[in-house]
């Protein structure tokens, strides 16, 4: 009875505006654990409109998802539809207890309505939780109460009883510390480990070295992770395997009770924390006034190698000192960030004389032995020459100028020379053939276009004077009947016309032929002959000629139109 | 279409009006000289290097690496002023020679007189970056280049027929021959008009006016490059790259030509 009555309760609280739902999937979770928060509409014309409000109990990691589906079903004859519109957020609880989702406003078709607010129980992170848990992950660190300025290292590691199939994580901003990254794998490595008496898959997802830049109580944030695991319930639809699941789920806070640096008793300042050492080189201890050297002082240790630094060093006078040069190797494990720190100062001596270098110091707080301690370089001995040359007249460096100081010269250039003459022209002979080519390019096209008209423009001359070879070709290449010699002795004679008259005209009669030869001043024997010939042609149709006669008139109508040839004007 | 051809005949005439280098051929005895050099520099007689290299230059023959290795030699001999010139003319007749370069920015840390400048604004430090990384020669050939491709697709425009693609090449072509041509035009232009030397003496006074009794203005040292303004018998006005101008006798500054 109480449970309906629960039930009954829950539903009025859930279901507040005709077809709007507020839900979560679960109401009592542990804490690393999400939540998602669903809302829900069924056959509304637009998408349920929400501006979610702070929610301080819950950080939201993902949202708002939005989908939609339809639903179409014929029952009895009578096809009914649905259609159902789902945002959803997803929500990181930020501390355990009995955390709220404040009641939120639902605008849906114009008409706005308010939900209760949602209350879900979130038990505290413990061993117990984490036994029970298929997959969880965790953050550890190696020293809770470090001094400022020192090393701790941040561990998160992923423990597994399930399959995975995919892993996201997202590291969480960590405020008050410089971070370097120790150990970042692009794909998770598995390993079995007995964890709290149960065997797991663990796989380190990264380490992190932490230098706390504040003392005091600094809060590392939880990772929140997106890890995607087999379902078990296998899906009979599914030709691939058992689905994927996505869970989002994130790591506990940390708290470091960061201790300031104790005071040092003579006054000088530092920052550094770790163990190192501290040693100075100079390109050369004999130089000439007004000559550059470079002095480096090299830093090697652990700790960071950003902070570590050297004492105020004041260079002697008569010293000009640039801007030094900072390289930083670093030398890193899975445990420890270190390596060398060398500061380059280029300086130019401008007085001579035996000058002695003083020694750079370093002070650090050596975390392993919990004292300050100071280190130094041994002094420098330089020697500078006068030099004769020395003028006080420069105005400095340039900062690309300073990188080159101490280099030396590139060596020589052993190459064929191109031997040029000196005081020889601008431009060179391949740039004159080049030239060449371009103008005879450029005047190309109007060469043809010139070559193209004076070729149509004397076609008739160079016909004419093909006239000639043409026909007596066709008179040579005779060798039929007679009857056939003589027709082709007149398709020749029809060709040399239309050679050198320009005309396509197919047939001629004799009279024709007779009358162009005479107009084209041919002698007045050769038309005779040429007529003669023509007339055997029309009678060997009836009276056969012999073969001697038709060779005769073969030969003589090639001399004729040679004749012809010669006084066609 | 009256303009193009303007621009040809102008363009081409311009090309073909330029100085040419001479045909002659090296002499016989300059690869020996040159070797001499190499040799005695790679054995640290510097002195040796220099004649033999110099030789080569009295005889009226230059070249790139000539004048790099000759740097190095004056480099080495502590002659800053030539080391300083050997390398501006290896750049003259290379830009693209990165070991002078290199060898230039290093010697001209040894340089006493530095003049602060204000940076050259970005589109102009482009501009002159692309033109002074070729020589004038080069230029011409670019444009002649360009202009060849540009001609080539106008040719096949004609005879081929229409194409798209070839019709965008030769747009592109002509765009690119007025560009190179700019470059050239520019580039030839200052090098004929703009004279350029390096001080060749530790320590000169400039004065207001071509004569030795005139007033001090400033005093430049050895090394530094000056641009050359004007010439009156043996003096000649330098300019500075701040703008400061005064007289020196010639026998103080070394031409880069």
């Amino acid at each position: 009875m109480v449970i309906k009555f629960l039930n009954i309760f829950l539903l009025a609280n859930l279901i507040f505006a005709g077809n709007v739902t507020v839900d979560v999937d679960s109401r009592r979770i542990n804490e690393g654990d999400s939540v998602t928060l669903t809302i829900r509409s069924v056959n509304s014309k637009n998408a349920p409109e929400v501006i979610l409000p702070n929610i301080t109990d819950f950080m939201v990691v993902s949202g708002p998802n939005q989908s939609s589906s339809s639903n179409y079903s014929i029952l009895n004859g009578k096809m009914e539809s649905s259609s159902t519109y789902t945002l959803e957020w997803i929500l990181m609880p930020r501390k355990s207890g009995r955390l709220r989702i404040p009641s939120l406003s639902v605008k849906l078709d114009g008409k706005l309505s308010q939900s209760n607010p949602i209350f879900i129980s979130v038990s505290k992170r413990s061993q117990n939780s984490n036994e029970d848990a298929q997959f969880y992950v965790e953050a550890n660190i190696d020293n809770t109460s470090p001094y400022r300025g020192e090393q701790v290292t941040l561990t998160h590691t992923l423990y597994t009883r399930v399959d995975v199939t995919g892993f996201d994580e997202k590291m969480p901003r960590l405020k008050g510390f410089w971070v370097e990254e120790l150990f970042s794998p692009s794909k998770l490595q598995l390993r079995k480990v007995q964890k709290n008496g149960r065997q797991y898959h663990s796989a380190t997802i990264k380490k992190s070295a932490l230098f706390p830049t504040k003392s005091g109580k600094i809060v590392i944030d939880p990772l929140i992770a997106t890890i995607g695991v087999r379902d078990r319930k296998r899906n009979s639809f599914s030709v691939f395997g058992s689905p994927s699941k996505q869970h989002t789920i994130s790591t506990q806070s940390i708290s470091l009770d960061v201790k300031p640096l104790p005071a040092t008793n003579d006054g000088h300042t530092s920052s550094v924390v770790g163990v190192w050492n501290i040693k100075s080189t100079i390109d050369r201890n004999n130089v000439l006034q007004d000559e550059a050297l470079k002095i480096k002082i090299h830093l090697t240790g652990n700790g960071n190698l950003k902070s570590v630094d050297i004492l105020p060093y004041e260079f002697p006078e008569g010293f000009e000192v640039f801007e030094p040069k900072v390289t930083i190797k670093s030398a890193k494990s899975q445990i420890k960030i270190g390596g060398e720190k060398v500061i380059e100062y280029v300086v130019i001596p401008r007085t001579t004389g035996k000058i002695i270098l003083p020694p750079f110091e370093i002070k650090y707080f050596d975390n392993v032995s919990k004292k300050w301690k100071t280190k130094e370089s041994k002094p420098i001995n330089l020697w500078v020459k006068i030099n004769e040359k020395s003028s006080t007249t420069t105005v400095g460096l340039s900062k690309e100028e300073v990188q080159l100081v101490g280099k030396d010269i590139r060596f020589m250039d052993d190459n064929v020379p191109r031997w040029k003459k000196s005081n020889s022209g601008l431009v060179d002979r391949n740039s004159v053939m080049l030239a060449i080519v371009a103008l005879l390019l450029f005047l190309l096209p109007g060469m043809v276009n010139l070559r193209q008209s004076h070729l149509a423009s004397t076609v008739g001359d160079r016909q004419s004077r093909m006239a000639l070879k043409k026909s007596v070709k066709i008179i040579k290449s005779i060798t039929d009947s007679p009857e056939n010699v003589y027709g082709s002795i007149h398709q020749a004679i029809i060709m040399y016309i239309n050679y050198k008259t320009g005309r396509k005209t197919v047939e001629y009669s004799i009279t024709d032929i007779i009358k162009i030869f005479e107009n084209s001043g041919v002698p007045v024997n050769s038309i005779e002959d040429l007529k003669k010939i023509m007339e055997h042609g029309q009678a060997v149709r009836f009276a056969p000629i012999s073969n001697t006669d038709v060779q005769k008139d073969i030969e003589l109508v090639m001399v004729i139109l040679k004749e012809a040839d010669n006084a066609w004007s | 279409m009256r303009g193009l051809n303007l621009f040809w005949f102008f363009g081409l005439g311009f090309i073909f009006a330029i100085p040419i280098d001479t045909l002659d051929k090296p002499l016989d005895g300059l690869d020996f000289y040159y070797q001499s050099g190499l040799d005695a520099y790679q054995s640290g007689e510097y002195e040796n290097a220099k004649t033999a290299f110099e030789q080569v230059l009295e005889n009226n023959w230059e070249s790139p690496e000539l004048y790099y290795n000759l740097g190095n030699v004056y480099f080495r001999l502590n002659d800053i002023s030539g080391a300083v010139w050997a390398f501006e003319m290896c750049l003259f007749h290379d830009p693209t020679h990165e070991d002078a370069a290199f060898n230039l920015k290093l010697t001209n840390v040894n340089v006493k007189d530095r003049i602060a400048i204000p940076e050259a604004p970005i589109y102009l430090k482009l501009y002159l970056g692309v033109k002074e990384r070729y020589t004038p020669n080069e230029w011409v050939k670019f444009t002649l280049g360009f202009l060849i491709l540009f001609l080539l697709f106008v040719i096949i425009q004609k005879f081929g027929g229409y194409s798209t693609a070839v019709n965008v090449s030769e747009n592109l072509a002509i765009i690119l021959v007025f560009i190179s041509f700019s470059f050239t035009f520019h580039s030839l232009w200052s090098d004929s008009k703009i004279t350029e030397g390096i001080i060749d003496t530790y320590s000169i006074d400039v004065l207001s006016e071509p004569n030795t009794s005139s007033i001090v203005l400033f005093q430049v040292h050895e090394g530094l490059k000056v641009s050359i303004a004007q010439h009156s018998k043996n003096w000649l006005e330098v300019e500075l790259v701040d703008g400061k101008r005064g007289w020196i006798n010639e026998k103080n500054i070394r031409i880069i030509h």
